[in-house]
């Protein structure tokens, strides 16, 4: 499958759900079990925590994450500590988390873990440097998606998308919101020198001006951006939001009139509507990015947490048509391959 | 008063702490918990220890072997907590067994560099019967699990996992973990033997760890090996580096200066702007340094160890405790008079005593501190604006230099016609170039023509 070697040609890879239940687990354990027939050395680690046996939102029991023989893993002490493997412990950080330390391990059999990686994003940089050491050829980490998470999935060189009727049980509209996301993954990157510059500033709004210096715009908030009309562009028009962006701040740097660059750590930092994101950029705006990933994949899951289930061969098609990329069913594709686990699971379920 | 308090009281300490490039926690804590030491003879030995490691360091035959130990060193980890655990009785999990093995197979490979270097001062006991109960594979590489090794009933069940079904696989995996804990207990026990040796070796790694960051920074700051006497300190062009750095930064230059200390009271005199406080500031420096072990800023230095350093530099925050400056002060000199009468040998530094208050009385208690001093015999140092007619020993900074070129002196170049070094003085009377050195860094016409008048009266 084209799919595993383009994962392999990455040194690093995260899997993002764009929903709850979009089959991001499920998108895991595929890419998993195809990689442990492989001879290659994969890590496995995750931003935050995930891996928790049932979702806690809507109750629908989520595939565990099984960690194949051989493969090396990363996880907090206490998840350590509840592993359904053997293990052997190949390093423990010395940094903590909430959770502990960071214990790196190399399964010795196959089993269950609950993943919790670091918690910050020069934290996962550093980590997929460390693999290199220990002769990893791809980290692929179970990334999460979220305003409150520090640590962003757009850290690695690659991403594949999982995405579904749980987002929209509509075939267009869930197109359309899926390439959206694409268009925001693949948003022009600063130029590297700035981006070294950027990526240290952890809070606030900056300004940069024409000999790339940085200057603190000092408002402590973007919603406080627009109180501030007078300041805001006194070092010029580039402008980076260490957080997250909103309609709001687009809205009010387009009636500014003064083709703004608009700068953000990365995609998972932009919470803006279509039509307020066109409008941005026809009026002669930029937005750019700090870091920046390639989408390889987009995996698909027609069933809603509701019982809704799209037609899969249809939005398979619309969806590789308006993304360009490889798209999979998830549910097909682990059963097509005769998964055990997952065949024991359904029928479970019954 | 250990090494993290000196940090807080010495100014100057901090920075040459900062510069340290200690490569561990361990390390680090090791260097903060590093005692005052007021023994000629403790002293001297650790300074033999430190000359021989800087000898091997100056070595080009072992530099290599340093590089080595440096990135082991690094490697270190602060595994004190574990240790009291396993001396506690605790059983040790899986992440404690692979930190003690780890810290063992990397404490044996510091060894045996160390052995080869014949650094012999440091005790460094083996650890390969730690080594051996934590590496039944015999492969030396710092990972852990409980190995197949440790039972033969583990090596079964395990095999019967791989090929379990799915429920079949929960009982096993409880089975297996049952088992394991008891290994675990059982390796606990053969280990709690040897905690305490292993406590003796991180403390001793640390020591290591430090000791090397020590010799490197006698060379990048051009430290100085001291000498210890029991009459005088005598110290030969000692410098402040924290001021010297940040006069270089400016393109200028620190005047390294010279001073002696017999046990009794010097009294210093000098103009505004003569280096009197940081004079102080490095006797103090100098002094703390070398009671820590470490060498310091000067080209020679020859030190009398006191049991305390006293020094009121009048530069704390006074205001937070809500006490005047002056308040504040006298509880100082009130805190070094009990502690002498009490019979500590103690270093005593004080800058400019009494200046907060009127002429009259400020005058008055330096001569009754000066006498007090006297009498005890107290190695002290005191600055004074004021002219002073008690007989004792005097130095006078020689100060300000007259220009002889045509370059006009501002607060800019001042510093280049100013003369810090010390000399003996029988006079009483003190400089009066305070007006003169307003007038230099550019103080308004108006106040000094008005302040000229009423010296005049």
């Amino acid at each position: 499958m084209p799919f595993i070697n383009d994962i392999l040609s990455h040194r690093s890879v995260s899997i993002v759900g764009l929903e709850k239940n979009t089959g991001k687990t499920e998108t895991l354990n595929y890419v998993l079990n195809r990689l442990k027939a492989l001879n290659t050395q994969i890590a496995l680690t995750s931003i935050g925590v995930d891996g928790e046996q049932k979702d806690s939102v809507t109750q629908t029991p989520k595939p565990e994450i099984v960690i194949p023989k051989g493969m090396i893993f990363v996880t907090s002490e206490t998840h350590y500590f509840q592993k359904k493997l053997i293990a052997e412990i190949l390093d423990v950080s010395e940094k903590r988390t909430a959770l502990g330390r960071l214990i790196t391990a190399r399964a010795l059999s196959e089993g269950k873990v609950i993943l919790s990686g670091p918690v910050e994003t020069e934290e996962i940089k550093k980590l997929i440097d460390e693999m290199d050491r220990l002769g990893v050829q791809t980290t692929i980490v179970d990334g999460a998606l979220s305003r409150l998470s520090l640590a962003s999935p757009a850290v690695t060189d690659a991403l594949i998308l999982a995405t579904g009727a749980a987002l929209s049980a509509n075939i267009p509209q869930l197109v359309r919101e899926t390439a959206f996301v694409k268009r925001l993954i693949e948003l022009p990157r600063v130029e590297a020198a700035l981006a070294e510059k950027l990526q240290s500033l952890n809070q606030g709004l900056w300004a940069i001006d024409s000999e790339n210096r940085v200057h603190d715009l000092e408002i402590p908030s973007v919603f406080l951006f627009d109180k501030r009309e007078t300041d805001v562009f006194r070092f010029g028009t580039r402008i980076y939001v260490s957080g997250a962006i909103s309609d709001k701040i687009l809205s009010f740097l387009r009636r500014q009139n003064k083709k703004v660059e608009l700068i953000v750590s990365d995609f998972t930092k932009i919470f803006v509507t279509q039509k307020e994101f066109n409008a941005f950029l026809r009026s002669g705006n930029l937005l750019k990015t700090v870091l920046r990933s390639r989408l390889i994949a987009v995996t698909i899951n027609p069933v809603a947490p509701n019982g809704f289930v799209l037609d899969s061969e249809t939005l398979q098609r619309e969806m590789k048509k308006a993304l360009d990329v490889p798209v999979y069913d998830v549910k097909k594709m682990a059963i097509g391959n005769g998964e055990e686990w997952l065949i024991n699971k359904i029928a479970n379920r019954k | 008063m250990n090494f993290k308090q000196a940090i807080e009281q010495i100014g100057g300490l901090k920075y040459i702490v900062g510069l340290l490039n200690i490569r561990s926690s361990a390390g680090r804590k090791f260097l903060l918990s590093l005692p005052f030491l007021t023994q000629k003879d403790e002293l001297e030995k650790i300074f033999d220890e430190s000359e021989l490691l800087f000898a091997k360091w100056n070595d080009d035959n072992t530099r290599r072997a340093f590089s080595v130990l440096e990135t082991k060193l690094s490697q270190l980890r602060d595994i004190s907590s574990t240790l009291r655990h396993l001396k506690e009785r605790n059983v040790m999990d899986d992440v404690e067994l692979f930190e003690i093995k780890h810290f063992a197979l990397l404490s044996n490979a510091i060894r045996e560099i160390k052995e080869e270097m014949e650094l012999t001062y440091f005790r460094i006991p083996d650890l390969l019967q730690v080594i051996d109960i934590l590496d039944p594979e015999q492969k030396r590489i710092p990972h852990f699990y409980i190995y197949d090794q440790y039972s033969s009933e583990l090596t079964e069940l395990r095999k019967k996992i791989n090929q379990a079904t799915l429920s079949d696989k929960e009982t096993i995996l409880f089975e297996t973990e049952k088992l394991e804990n008891n290994i675990r207990r059982e390796i606990s026990e053969k280990l709690r033997p040897h905690a305490k040796t292993m406590q003796q070796v991180l403390s001793e790694l640390a020591r290591l760890d430090v000791e090397l960051a020590k010799t490197e920074q006698v060379v990048t700051l051009s430290l100085s090996k001291p000498d210890f006497s029991s009459e005088n300190t005598e110290i030969k062009e000692m410098f402040h580096p924290q001021v010297a750095f940040a006069l270089s930064q400016q393109g200028k230059a620190f005047q390294k200066i010279d001073i002696d200390i017999p046990t009794q009271p010097t009294l210093i005199t000098g103009a505004n702007m003569a280096g009197k406080s940081v004079l102080l500031k490095t006797v103090a420096l100098i002094q703390t340094m070398a009671q820590f072990g470490f060498y310091v800023p000067a080209a020679s230095a020859k030190i009398v160890p006191v049991e305390k350093i006293f020094i009121s530099a009048g530069d704390g925050q006074d205001e937070m405790n809500g006490l005047s400056s002056f308040a504040s002060e006298m509880l100082r000199i009130n805190e070094m008079i009990s502690a002498i009468k009490k019979g500590t040998k103690a270093l005593v530094l004080i800058d400019e005593l009494a200046r907060t208050t009127n002429p009259t009385e400020g005058k008055a208690i330096v001569c009754g501190m000066l006498d007090f001093l006297i009498e005890n015999g107290v190695r002290s140092l005191i600055t004074t604006h004021y002219s002073i007619h008690l007989p004792c020993r005097k130095l006078r900074v020689k100060g300000f230099i007259e220009s002889k070129s045509n370059e006009k002196i501002d607060s800019k170049n001042i510093n280049n016609y100013i003369d810090y070094s010390l000399e003996e003085t029988t006079d009483n009377e003190v400089p009066h170039e305070a007006i003169k050195i307003a007038e230099i860094i550019g103080v308004d016409d108006d106040i000094l023509e008005r302040t000229k008048k009423y010296l005049k009266k």
